[in-house]
């Protein structure tokens, strides 16, 4: 019953934590890419691939916390759903290379962001 | 009511986040309309748009689809559409308002069948 409290107390937190970050780069960018979700998705890979790289190589956390971690909070602060919307709907108004680049930005870069979250687990120490 | 030739067309430019009174503003304003007389009000929604503060919001991402554009349309004579604009003006504390003349072609309902 506590796991399940802290899972939604951190996917609020994380959810939470989208909303904000994606709102203030949206304030910052022009145009209707949709650059908010990008961020929040490619920060969220990079942060799952430092995470696991701890409790693969170092066991760094409890199995309760990862799940409260991944599970809860990078769970809230990543979104697939908008994701998939914003591409639709760039495809719909026949923005194709917009949203040929949302994919490839989400999907390679999103993977190449846990990559690159252990890689700065390995590197850094941390 | 019948209302043809001149007229005057109102439009007001809103939010669909915008509140009076704890009920969304576009409803306040139609329910205002209506209690006042008018011949009619039509709300439309915006898919996308900005106003004053710049800002813009779409329903294309999802973080930008809080607070879409609402237009509510009112046609009348000149006379009702003058009498309801304080009452407007004090609504709409957030929001674009204008007013065009208009030829008004046809107004019409179909009456109930007996």
């Amino acid at each position: 019953m506590l796991k399940l409290f802290a899972l939604a107390i951190a996917g609020a937190l994380g959810t939470l934590a989208r909303y904000g970050l994606s709102g203030f780069v949206h304030r910052q960018s022009r145009g209707l890419f949709p650059y908010g979700t990008l961020v929040v998705n490619l920060l969220g890979c990079v942060v799952i691939g430092w995470v696991m790289f701890l409790v693969q190589e170092h066991q760094a956390f409890r199995p309760e916390t990862r799940v409260v971690i991944v599970v809860g909070f990078l769970g809230g602060f990543t979104t697939f759903s908008a994701f998939a919307y914003e591409t639709t709907e760039l495809l719909r108004g026949g923005a194709l290379l917009p949203a040929l680049l949302n994919v490839l930005g989400n999907v390679v870069l999103g993977v190449t962001g846990v990559w690159l979250g252990a890689v700065v687990g390995r590197t850094s120490g941390l | 009511m019948k209302i043809e030739g001149e007229a005057l067309l109102l439009r007001i430019f809103i939010g669909e986040s915008d509140r009076w009174k704890g009920k969304p503003l576009y409803e306040a304003i139609v329910r205002k309309a209506r209690e006042e007389g008018l011949a009619g009000a039509t709300v439309l929604r915006g898919l996308e748009g900005f106003g004053a503060s710049s800002r813009i919001h779409t329903a294309k991402i999802l973080r930008l689809s809080e607070d879409l554009p609402i237009v509510v349309e009112l046609v009348d004579r000149e006379d009702r559409i003058r009498r309801i604009l304080p009452m407007l003006d004090e609504m709409v504390t957030e929001g674009l308002i204008t007013l065009e003349n208009v030829h008004v072609v046809t107004y019409r309902h179909q009456s109930a069948s007996t």
